[in-house]
């Protein structure tokens, strides 16, 4: 980590905890020592298909965080089944990739991804889900997504 | 979801196999190697180092302008050519007026500190975009006390990191006056992006080339006069050898910082000074 991710991740991790948004867990947010990687609990929102199901999100910063996307994902037992997430945790968001810009934070994106779950109109994994999840990179980053639908 | 070229197939990136990224990654490291073998900001060198680039024989034209431009420039300062080089020179050129005019120096803090309310004013992300000015602001200021010093401050416009948050302010600001002036600029962008789109995309987005209304929004956004001048007359907007922002007639015109633009890069030029021209 550079001084300023540190930095700029300290500033993050203060502000969620003062803010505390609804639908993340910030008090059980667990963060590594070096702040490279935490792990946020998201809840869905009530009056829809997820309402209090509670899932983890990870994301992992590089030493040139914000000025690159952190690699987000969900991890744990419970991954949600939703059109653009992949059985494996992957998430196909274009904020997380081609469309990231350093005003974006950890807070924006935890909320894209609420919102997100909170438009989904059915329960399952994108339809290639099973050739995805054989052939991606551990890496999501890695991934050249193609995003062509921003209804859910 | 992820799909291949063709939207009506829903199957997944498998086609690009772990070896052909393998190779990309590697390709891309090697472009990236080579960026960073030259530092973000040169030391002030000749204008004739720029001769050296071009063959008489095989860029005759180039070789000529830049014979021509040595006449009038005497010093250049290399950018990095990293997308931002445009902002880079354009900040290095500011910091080095304001290291020697405290009154410049003190009116661009507070400048600064407007363009952080008019940002927040304007909806950007309130506490990521103030972190980026209040960085900036910082740097400033320290100079104006004289805590940092000259030599300091190059060295921090050397450091990636430090350079970067300085850089966003600028892309900030630059996307802060098109977003502050959406009505006159809209018109300009392509294929009917919305105008906050393109900004995000192409402004705010780290290691994004400037394209002409960048530069107009950063010239407009800091108040400063700017004269490019060009290598190949044919990419120059009015079909001249230099372009002066805001537009201004060459006999009044007197840039605060000149750069020179080479197809897809801009680096920062000095004047000869009166005396030495002789």
């Amino acid at each position: 980590m550079s001084d300023a991710a540190t930095r700029r991740l300290m500033k993050e991790l203060a502000q969620l905890k003062n803010e505390n948004p609804e639908g993340l867990l910030i008090d059980n947010a667990i963060t590594s020592s070096d702040l490279k990687q935490w792990k946020i609990g998201v809840v869905g929102a009530e009056g829809t298909l997820y309402a209090g199901e509670v899932f983890t999100l990870q994301f992992t910063f590089g030493p040139q965080y914000p000025f690159n996307s952190p690699e987000v994902m969900f991890v744990g037992d419970t991954i949600p089944a939703h059109p653009h997430i992949y059985s494996n945790g992957h998430i196909c968001l274009s904020i997380l990739s081609d469309d990231w810009t350093p005003a974006l934070s950890v807070q924006s994106v935890c909320l894209s991804i609420l919102s997100m779950l909170s438009s989904s109109k059915e329960k399952k994994h994108p339809m290639d889900d099973a050739i995805y999840v054989r052939t991606c990179n551990k890496n999501p980053s890695k991934t050249r997504w193609w995003f062509h639908d921003d209804s859910v | 979801m992820v799909q291949e070229s063709n939207e009506n197939l829903p199957t997944s990136t498998s086609a690009i196999t772990e070896d052909e990224i393998l190779l990309q990654d590697q390709q891309m490291k090697r472009i990236e190697d080579e960026q960073k073998a030259a530092p973000l900001v040169g030391d002030k060198s000749p204008f004739f180092t720029l001769i050296g680039y071009y063959d008489e024989v095989t860029s005759p034209a180039f070789f000529a302008k830049a014979n021509e431009l040595a006449e009038t420039y005497s010093d250049i300062r290399y950018i990095r050519g990293d997308g931002n080089c445009f902002y880079r020179a354009v900040l290095v050129g500011l910091v080095e007026i304001m290291l020697n005019d405290r009154e410049k120096l003190l009116k661009f803090i507070a400048s600064s500190k407007e363009w952080t309310d008019r940002l927040v004013k304007l909806g950007f992300p309130d506490w990521t975009c103030t972190d980026f000015c209040e960085y900036f602001i910082e740097f400033l200021q320290k100079i104006a006390d004289g805590k940092t010093k000259n030599e300091a401050v190059f060295e921090n416009m050397n450091d990636d990191n430090t350079a970067n948050y300085l850089l966003m302010f600028f892309r900030l600001i630059t996307s802060g006056y098109l977003k502050g002036n959406s009505t006159e600029y809209e018109p300009f962008i392509g294929e009917g992006m919305p105008l906050a789109q393109y900004c995000e995309s192409e402004i705010e987005a780290m290691w994004k080339e400037a394209d002409h209304l960048a530069i107009i929004a950063l010239v407009k956004a800091t108040n400063i006069h700017l004269r490019i001048e060009y290598m190949d007359r044919s990419v120059a907007p009015n079909g001249g050898w230099h372009h002066n922002l805001p537009d201004g007639d060459d006999a009044t015109f007197v840039p605060d910082i000149t750069l020179l633009y080479r197809p897809g890069h801009y680096d920062l030029i000095y004047k000869k000074s009166v005396d030495s021209s002789g």
